[in-house]
């Protein structure tokens, strides 16, 4: 009998991790507020939670080559946000964030490079194609968009689906006997005992739930002809009752980057989607753009960037599914099924 | 052999000491001679001097038969005459008490013939006599010429490098590529040994009088004989051949432990000092710190892209089907190019041209069939093999926790085929074809299959006793197929390398110097990835890239000159030209920036025929041999190489998806160089050979890959790749034990791999362009192999191997950016995996070594990693449900692995 007797165990380097400054910060052109996160690595291990660990008490600023300096306001631990509604990124300007904070009682600076904020170009088109997979129907995702010329062309998309959660409170059952919610508007009782009646509106039987795009997309122009993006794949929406009780509405928004940014999300992206598999390629250090000015040695983390936002909607029906789909009603309050689940209609519904 | 004169040797040895001690008078060889009537041998003038005088003479008649004296001599004093013969030779003569001249042979070489012959006759080895010329003939000349040529027993081809060693080795030349040799001798009595890899040993023991030819059968040694375990440079005889070359011997390789019973050409070149692996299931080899695209695989003077079966598992080649291997790490000669760092020969066997021959084995995992013979006795030869796994079984039991690797399914086959044709006594026909496949299943959905195909005819002709020409056309073949038969995404990979060459090698021979010279041409068409759907509901858009083409010219020239009979110099020059030819098309980047896709600015299109671009190069070669004494040598050599294909992979572990990328605009060709000196001895028994050795090299535009660049069908790979120089410098020292019942070699070696990629721009840098330890930097390496014959059929062998881990890039912490967790890897290769030792043992129980029998079978029992060390071959990284990496450790082979095999021949 032959066993190769491979196997697979955790490597133990006998790291020391040392806390490195992470700024996470995006100025766009769109209205602020805009945010600066900043934190200190951390070490992880197997099935404990990563939690980032804010660092508070920084003097935040982001300055443009106007020489024009914004403060940033602390507005809750780690979390640094603009206070001047006014104040927005302008195509064609370069900004750099400044940050002063106090570590083993001394004085550290650091600084991003100036970033020069390129006009995003056009969204043309947002579209989907219907998919039959073994492991479950879903809508692909693409977008058509349009560079503009003489820019660097590198985007990144990411959007925000918006969909109906419908209910059926009032057919609750508890102990084997009905039991309607009381926001469900019907109660319990009649000539009957096992009978409701409805007293009034239900006010928990249709929710909307929003969910962000659990991946990005970027893209580089490469194998694109002239200026135009044709195609582009954001993502998949599973073709499922539990989504399409209605109708799925779908906002995408097209970012550009820098090429510091670009690089950034490109080697985050092949983190994310190399991980697990024995022919993985080589995962690799990410380096962003913010330095020490106090000590030239001290590695800090992560990205300040400047994007311009152009947004296009859409809306995938329950139509548009070729297939039978089918969905249990929930009976609980529809609030109580997605976190941030909500009875109030969004107005482009 | 009668003695005129009862003299003893010791008593010579005596009087030796007091010849120098005594007041000499010079009475006696002062005297003038006057009797000399007609020509006589010198002997019988002796003998007629001493009844005439009362003078004594002590002498061994075969140390003067060659002298003759004749009536000119009249007139000279006897010392002027004795003198006039013996000035120039090993004999010398001295008086003592003025009545008894002592005529002394060189005491030293006298006992080391004594000596030589009773080795051969204890170790059972054949010494034929030889006479050249008769004593009566002679003049009194010092020397003589000999020249030869050293054939195979079976197939009357020459034999290429091998040996011919005057007496205990003070002097020793090597056949040239027609088997030619010439040797100049004192005249007198010789033992000349004539050695090569793989052969029987034959011994002459030679009495010369005149110049004269000697043309020597050389039989290969016959299966499973005593012979020396694995053989470096050191242990064949230090004056032979040049730095840096070292042959295997293909029937010890059968005694040593195995991997699943697999006898393996490769597994064995890594246990010589500087030459590395990263581990099982690493494909290729590594040589003095040179990646694994930098070695030249040469089967029957063809290239071969891929020498592994599953993964490397195993090499491509079978043992049994191999006539000889060489292999150079440095001092490559200037007839091989093309790659950095090393050249590994191998020559399969031609059959026999006498009578059919079989044999076979039984493994494990493949079994092995070997046939060759006759098809028109001594005229044309055919030799074929073929190996083959039986099934996926092996596969199955894997008791892997690694998701899918039990579903695996593993099949490979090698064969080749061999055909000689004697057209003339001077011209030969040899027609060679190789072929492999691999198909290997890693989870139920991913085929992956590669294949390799050579074949060649090649016409030997020797124009006359000096020139020897060598004319080969050639085909080779390389390709993989990745296939997922998902369908959704269901696609196939198909990539395909075309290569036909063409070569033309001479040699001519002159006096002292051995020219060898020659063209060689290389056509590349490789087709570098198409992707296409393979179920009919693939939503996958189908993609391919541009063929690339280039040739290949090589012109090189190199002498062999022996100088002042102590100094070996082989000096040569080799020209390279690479052209890169279209269609094809190449991108234009902005000035000063990155190559990225978004700095692209233009696009040329060239076309069929036209030169995208070309690259040539002079290769100097230099490698120089004094032997300090007579038991050791210094060598020093250099080298030059240019390299216009390149292997291009970014994974962190085994890959049977790499991409060669030939040089174009941007990727230039890697130019090594390579310096190295070594100190060779032997002790005075030569039961032990050592040697220490240093290397330097530096290759110039190596590659490697931009952090998560994505390479495959990549239509502008430059913008995946980053380019700059490497270094590597080590020291290794080997000792061998070759004589005795154990036999063995240990080996250590400290050597450092670095690389500097330093661009622009901090995007074009790794590690901020400092120095960092290549992928296979391993600093310290040991092997230690040995063989314990018990009885003559009994034998117990092993091998220890250690070398430091390689480096890794690993993930330290993680942080969030964007919304997603990401984690923060250490610079490039800053980590490393734990250290890799194994050790591995074997008996092997051989049949009785009857020389006439018809069957011939011999079992082997190896353990494999016996005491189941888990070696760490690769690190990866999955998330750890946090949402950040965590590093693991995968080790392929985890346990002791014990397999039993059986070979046979008739």
């Amino acid at each position: 009998m032959v066993i190769f007797g491979s196997c697979v165990e955790p490597f133990n380097a006998n790291l020391s991790i040392d806390k490195k400054l992470v700024v996470d910060g995006l100025l766009t052109d769109q209205p602020g507020p805009h945010t600066v996160r900043l934190t200190y690595s951390a070490g992880t291990g197997v099935n404990q939670k990563f939690n980032a660990v804010p660092v508070n008490g920084a003097k935040v600023s982001i300055a443009d080559d106007t020489g024009h300096n914004e403060l940033l306001t602390e507005i809750s631990l780690g979390t640094y946000q603009t206070i001047n509604s006014s104040f927005k990124a302008e195509i064609g300007r370069k900004y750099n964030v400044h940050i002063e904070l106090f570590k083993n009682n001394s004085l550290s600076v650091f600084e991003s490079t100036q970033e020069m904020i390129e006009p995003s170009g056009e969204l043309d088109n947002v579209y989907f194609e219907y998919e039959r997979n073994p492991s479950g129907n879903r809508f692909a995702i693409y977008v058509d968009a349009t560079k503009k010329s003489s820019t660097n062309g590198l985007m990144r998309w990411r959007w925000t689906g918006t969909y109906q959660i419908t209910t059926e409170p009032q057919f609750h059952i508890e102990e084997g006997a009905p039991s309607p919610l009381a926001c469900s508007g019907y109660v319990r009782g009649g000539n009957s005992g096992n009978s409701i009646t409805k007293e009034g509106p239900c006010t928990c039987c249709e929710c909307w739930t929003i969910e962000k795009s659990s991946y990005f997309t970027i893209y580089d122009g490469e194998q694109s002809i002239g200026n135009k993006y044709q195609k582009i794949l954001l993502g998949y929406i599973p073709a499922i009752g539990e989504i399409f009780s209605d109708k799925y509405h779908l906002d995408v928004e097209q970012l550009s980057l820098t090429v510091n940014a670009y690089n950034f999300w490109k080697l985050a992206k092949n983190q994310k989607d190399g991980t697990g598999s024995l022919f993985q390629p080589a995962s690799a250090k990410i380096r962003g753009n913010i330095r020490s000015l106090t000590n030239s040695n001290e590695e800090s983390l992560g990205l300040f960037t400047v994007s311009s936002i152009v947004n296009k909607s859409i809306f995938i029906r329950k139509e548009d599914i070729p297939d039978p789909i089918s969905y249990n009603y929930s009976t609980l309050d529809c609030r109580t099924l997605r976190a941030n689940a909500t009875t109030i209609k969004p107005p482009f519904w | 052999m009668s003695r005129k004169r009862t003299t003893p040797i010791t008593f010579v040895l005596a009087f030796l000491m007091l010849s120098q001690l005594l007041c000499q008078s010079q009475n006696l060889l002062e005297t003038k001679i006057t009797s000399i009537t007609h020509e006589q041998s010198l002997e019988n003038f002796l003998i007629d001097f001493e009844k005439a005088s009362k003078v004594k003479f002590f002498f061994l008649p075969e140390w003067i038969k060659s002298f003759q004296v004749n009536p000119s001599h009249n007139q000279k004093t006897l010392k002027e005459l004795l003198a006039g013969f013996f000035d120039n030779s090993s004999i010398s003569f001295s008086l003592l008490n003025n009545y008894s001249l002592i005529f002394i042979k060189d005491p030293g070489k006298l006992i080391e013939r004594e000596r030589l012959l009773q080795e051969a006759f204890t170790k059972k080895k054949v010494v034929k006599r030889i006479t050249i010329g008769t004593p009566n003939v002679l003049k009194p000349e010092s020397l003589a010429f000999i020249s030869g040529k050293i054939i195979d027993l079976k197939n009357d081809d020459p034999v290429i490098g091998a040996t011919v060693i005057l007496d205990s080795g003070l002097k020793a030349v090597t056949t040239d590529e027609s088997g030619k040799f010439e040797i100049v001798v004192p005249i007198g009595s010789h033992i000349i040994r004539f050695r090569y890899v793989n052969y029987e040993e034959q011994i002459i023991d030679l009495d010369i009088f005149e110049n004269g030819v000697l043309n020597i059968r050389l039989g290969e040694t016959p299966f499973l004989l005593d012979e020396i375990v694995i053989s470096d440079e050191a242990s064949q005889d230090i004056t032979s051949r040049n730095i840096g070359l070292s042959s295997i011997k293909i029937g010890e390789i059968k005694r040593l432990p195995t991997f699943l019973g697999e006898v393996d050409i490769i597994k064995q070149l890594q246990t010589q000092a500087g030459v590395t692996t990263v581990g099982e299931g690493a494909s290729g080899y590594n040589v003095r710190g040179g990646s694994v695209d930098q070695n030249l695989i040469l089967l029957d003077g063809i290239p071969v892209f891929n020498v592994s079966h599953v993964f490397g598992f195993f090499t491509a080649f079978n043992a049994e089907s191999v006539k000889s291997v060489d292999f150079y790490k440095g001092g490559i000669p200037a007839e091989y190019g093309g790659k950095a760092s090393s050249v590994l020969k191998i020559v399969t066997k031609e059959g026999d041209s006498d009578k059919w021959h079989a044999n076979g084995g039984v493994g494990i995992l493949t079994s092995q069939v070997t046939f060759g013979g006759p098809i028109k006795k001594d005229v044309t030869t055919l030799s074929a093999s073929i190996r083959s796994t039986y099934s996926d079984w092996v596969l199955k039991t894997v008791s892997s926790n690694y998701g899918g690797l039990r579903n695996s399914s593993v099949n490979f086959y090698d064969g080749n085929l061999k055909l000689a044709h004697k057209l003339s006594e001077k011209s030969k026909l040899v027609f060679s074809v190789y072929s492999s496949q691999d198909q290997f299943r890693l989870t139920n959905d991913t085929t992956y299959g590669w294949k390799n195909l050579t074949a060649s005819v090649r016409f030997d002709h020797s124009f006359n006793g000096n020139l020897f020409s060598s004319f080969q056309v050639g085909y080779g073949q390389y390709g993989y197929e990745v296939q997922d038969v998902d369908n959704v995404a269901g696609f196939k990979l198909n990539y395909n390398i075309k290569y036909p060459t063409l070569r033309w090698d001479l040699n001519y021979s002159l006096e002292k110097h051995k020219f060898t010279f020659g063209w060689q041409a290389t056509y590349a068409d490789f087709s570098p990835g198409s992707l296409t759907p393979s179920q009919q509901s693939s939503q996958l858009k189908a993609k391919s890239l541009d063929k690339e083409i280039a040739i290949e010219n090589s012109f090189y020239v190199s002498d062999t000159y022996l100088l002042k009979g102590k100094l070996e110099i082989i000096a040569g020059l080799r020209l390279s030209i690479f052209d890169r030819l279209g269609p094809g098309k190449i991108y234009g980047y902005k000035n000063n920036q990155p190559l990225e896709s978004f700095t692209r600015t233009d696009t040329t299109v060239f076309k069929k025929g036209a030169i995208i671009k070309e690259y040539y190069g002079l290769e100097p070669r230099l490698s120089l041999s004094y032997p300090v004494t007579e038991n050791s040598s210094l060598k020093a050599s250099y080298n030059r190489m240019y390299q216009y294909n390149h292997l291009i992979s970014n994974t962190a572990s085994i890959a049977p998806v790499d991409i060669w990328q030939l040089s174009n605009r941007y990727i230039k060709p890697q130019i090594a160089d390579q310096f190295s000196v070594g100190y060779f001895s032997n002790s005075k028994n030569r039961i032990f050979e050592t040697s220490i050795e240093a290397f330097y090299k530096s290759v110039q535009n190596i590659l490697d890959y931009k952090d998560g660049a994505n390479l495959i069908l990549n239509s502008g790979l430059e913008t995946a790749l980053l380019s700059g120089i490497s270094k590597s410098y080590g020291v290794e020292a080997s000792i061998f034990k070759t004589k005795g019942r154990l036999t063995g070699s240990l080996n250590y070696t400290f050597a450092r791999s670095l690389r500097q990629i330093n661009g622009a721009t901090p995007i074009e840098r790794i590690n901020n362009g400092d120095y960092y330890p290549s992928n296979f930097d391993q600093p310290h390496v040991i092997n230690l192999t040995w063989k314990l014959s018990f009885t003559k059929r009994l034998f117990f062998s092993g091998l220890f191997t250690y070398h430091t881990g390689r480096p890794v890039s690993i993930p330290t912490s993680a942080y969030s950016a964007g919304g997603i967790v990401v984690s923060d890897f250490s610079e490039r290769n800053q980590y490393r995996i734990p250290d890799y030792h194994r050790l591995d043992l074997a008996f092997i129980i051989e049949g009785n070594h009857k020389r006439k029998k018809l069957w011939e079978g011999s079992w082997v029992i190896s353990c494999y990693n016996f005491y189941g060390r888990k070696n760490a071959f690769s690190v990866f990284f999955a998330d750890n449900n946090s949402g950040a990496l965590e590093a693991y450790k995968l080790s392929i082979i985890g346990t002791i692995i014990p397999s039993i095999g059986y070979n046979f021949k008739f």
